[in-house]
């Protein structure tokens, strides 16, 4: 992650202009701060660590890169009233609705940046909130604009994905027994189209855009554990049977297809299965 | 509020994308042969000499990946029309990449870019590609920008050749410049002075009379070659200034077809891993066929190693693979492009059709020292 001049002036901007118009101090609005904690099963995520029984084959794996993109974030009222979260623009982290979770602190076999981001924050309309709504993913439009200009956390070339003129929406990245050199899984948006000299693409076949909703969270007491063991369950990490290796999205790859269920994604046909990436613990 | 803010975000964006063109006596001439249209350039990147120099220079500097041992060059070397001789291109950390280092001659043209890519917009976007691709890894950037950057700003050379390409920007190096004048300068790659462009602007000597019966052959219905390699750059389709819009051509030429079912292997499946749609399984870009002489191997994965094979495997109308994973007879693919029916060749035709592609190869372009290392012996530069 790194924070460009142009973020930082944007921030400016949007700070200078809060000053002026008090727009997120607004006498009803109270700030908030969501905790996303990366979990391995019940056991903390670390970029040093090695873990067990991964997958069908209960594989030893370790990581090399975990981040996300989250936009949209709402909180919700025990009546289903949801109310948006309207993100600090950091010029680093946070960007207009999106943000981006890098639990990647290049040590240990992760070879990032040494930043680290945890966290959402923001404002939201004083009240009482009892569950959380957010999108794994980036908007259309930011998802094709220009890398090589983008403001952060747009910049991270870690979450590029060049060829497919988009970003990664989830990147995880394992070395396992079998597939030393990498199990990857990459989510984004595949099937692009209409793309022209100077234009983007106009629309995306398969968005994979990831709504999530999740019950009981109270960001006070709560924190949004982030676990890619429990959408590995149903994978054999030690092989690769076709496409890339692990999941890049691919509508024909065979690891795609417990992945997506579990992630909660519509793949080749098959409906969305209940997403396990995300689930609601204590602080 | 929210109006103003709009305002002051759109002239900071202006502020800091604004970009010159060189100081009068700097402006750029294009240097187009007879027959060759002036390609397109964004008006967000201009065409100055300025940053054709500087990308020039990247071009050719191995500092441009993770181990500082690998430039562009490494797999794009001038005396082969910028490929390398190898089956698949191998990138700076040695993983193999898939497919065939592409010739850059006329790369200004081409309606798309890479072998099978219909997102790739112009060179811009596309120099990001092997800078920031990790599978597979070619220059190996990817979270290398920020130590890539301090290299270059504490060059000297770069010290006086960022700011000229960029003069008003107030951070000259950045990853935008060097992906802007990497384009600039694989926009001057301009190859059309083959014997055979010769030929065609009246010198009737310039190639053989079998080269001119080869050229009958090539552009009958009989081979049907044409269809696919045509225009000024025998490629697929291009576009230039008066010929803007859009026609991407993907061709799916029967090299596999995989237990019958049309399949090709995973790493190479054309621009269907693009739209995963059936009928584009295996449809690649048809290259331009200049130099052709002196980019072998060919085809997308660099599996035929001889012009002599590839007029067999068009001969035959696909590629029939006896055994292994890949087995399969590709003349039968469901895939396959109606213009690859297969055909009949005498020997002496086929010496004609040789002698043909022979006449395309342009020495001046392959020496021309615009396009050579600029880097003093001893320095940063190289293949």
């Amino acid at each position: 992650m790194r924070k460009s001049l142009l973020g930082t002036l944007l921030a400016g901007v949007a700070f200078s202009l809060t000053l002026a118009a008090c727009s997120s101090d607004e006498p009803g609005d109270q700030a908030v701060a969501i905790t996303f904690r990366p979990q391995v099963g019940t056991e903390v995520f670390s970029c040093s660590a090695s873990y067990t029984g991964i997958g069908t084959t209960a594989s030893d794996v370790q990581f090399t890169d975990f981040k996300l993109y989250v936009s949209d974030v709402r909180l919700v009222t025990a009546s289903g009233v949801e109310e948006p979260v309207t993100l600090a623009q950091d010029g680093e982290w946070q960007l207009d609705n999106v943000a981006l979770l890098d639990f990647d602190n290049g040590t240990g076999n992760c070879a990032g940046s040494v930043e680290t981001n945890y966290q959402v924050t923001g404002t939201v309309p004083a009240g009482s909130y009892t569950g959380i709504k957010f999108t794994m993913g980036l908007p259309f439009a930011m998802n094709h604009g220009d890398v090589a200009t983008a403001a952060a956390p747009l910049n991270s070339t870690d979450m590029f994905w060049v060829w497919n003129f988009g970003y990664k929406f989830l990147k995880v990245d394992l070395s396992t027994t079998g597939q030393p050199g990498g199990f990857f899984v990459h989510i984004g948006s595949t099937g692009c189209n209409g793309a022209t000299f100077t234009s983007p693409p106009t629309s995306c076949d398969f968005p994979n855009r990831d709504t999530i909703t999740l019950t009981g969270f109270n960001a006070a007491n709560n924190v949004v554990v982030v676990d890619p063991k429990a959408i590995l369950t149903a994978s054999n990490v030690n092989e690769d049977n076709g496409d890339e290796p692990g999941c890049m999205s691919s509508q024909t790859d065979p690891e795609c297809v417990p992945l997506f269920s579990r992630i909660g994604l519509p793949f080749a046909g098959a409906p969305a299965g209940a997403q396990q990436l995300f689930r609601v613990e204590a602080q | 509020m929210r109006f103003w803010a709009c305002l002051i975000v759109a002239a900071t964006l202006a502020g800091c994308g604004g970009e010159a063109l060189g100081p009068s006596g700097d402006a750029f001439a294009w240097r187009l042969p007879a027959r060759f249209p002036v390609p397109l350039v964004p008006d967000s990147n201009p065409m100055t000499n300025a940053k054709v120099d500087l990308g020039r220079h990247l071009f050719y500097d191995r500092r441009m990946s993770i181990t500082q041992q690998f430039s562009c060059a490494s797999c794009h070397q001038q005396s082969r029309a910028f490929t390398d001789g190898l089956d698949v291109a191998v990138g700076a950390t040695g993983q193999p990449h898939p497919r065939n280092s592409m010739t850059l001659a006329n790369v200004a043209y081409p309606s798309s870019l890479n072998w099978a890519n219909p997102l790739t917009r112009n060179h811009e976007q596309q120099a990001l590609i092997p800078m920031f691709g990790d599978n597979p890894v070619e220059l190996g950037l990817t979270g290398e920008e920020d130590a890539l950057l301090a290299r270059f700003r504490a060059d000297r050379t770069y010290q006086g050749l960022f700011p000229a390409a960029f003069p008003e920007a107030s951070d000259p190096v950045s990853i935008d410049a060097i992906a802007k004048a990497l384009a600039a300068f694989q926009r001057t790659m301009i190859s059309g002075d083959a014997p055979y462009d010769r030929y065609l602007a009246g010198d009737r000597g310039a190639i053989s009379e079998s080269a001119v019966r080869g050229e009958s052959l090539f552009f009958s219905e009989r081979l049907e070659c044409h269809h696919c390699h045509s225009s000024f750059n025998l490629s697929g389709s291009v576009q230039y200034v008066g010929k803007e819009f859009r026609d991407q051509e993907f061709f799916n030429n029967g090299l596999y077809n995989i237990g019958g079912t049309g399949a090709y292997p995973d790493d190479n499946r054309g621009i269907f891993t693009f739209t995963q749609k059936p009928e584009d399984m295996g449809r690649f870009k048809a290259p331009t066929l200049r130099n052709v002489t002196v980019t072998a191997p060919y085809m997308h994965d660099g599996s035929i190693a001889t012009l002599d094979g590839v007029i067999d495997h068009y001969a035959a109308g696909g590629r029939t693979i006896e055994s292994g994973p890949f087995a399969g007879n590709g003349s039968q693919s469901p895939f396959k492009s109606g213009f690859v029916p297969g055909f009949t060749l005498t020997p002496g035709e086929r010496e004609d059709i040789l002698a043909f592609l022979r006449s395309l190869t342009d020495d001046g372009f392959l020496r021309d020292p615009r396009f050579a290392n600029p880097w003093p012996a001893g320095g940063p530069g190289g293949p």
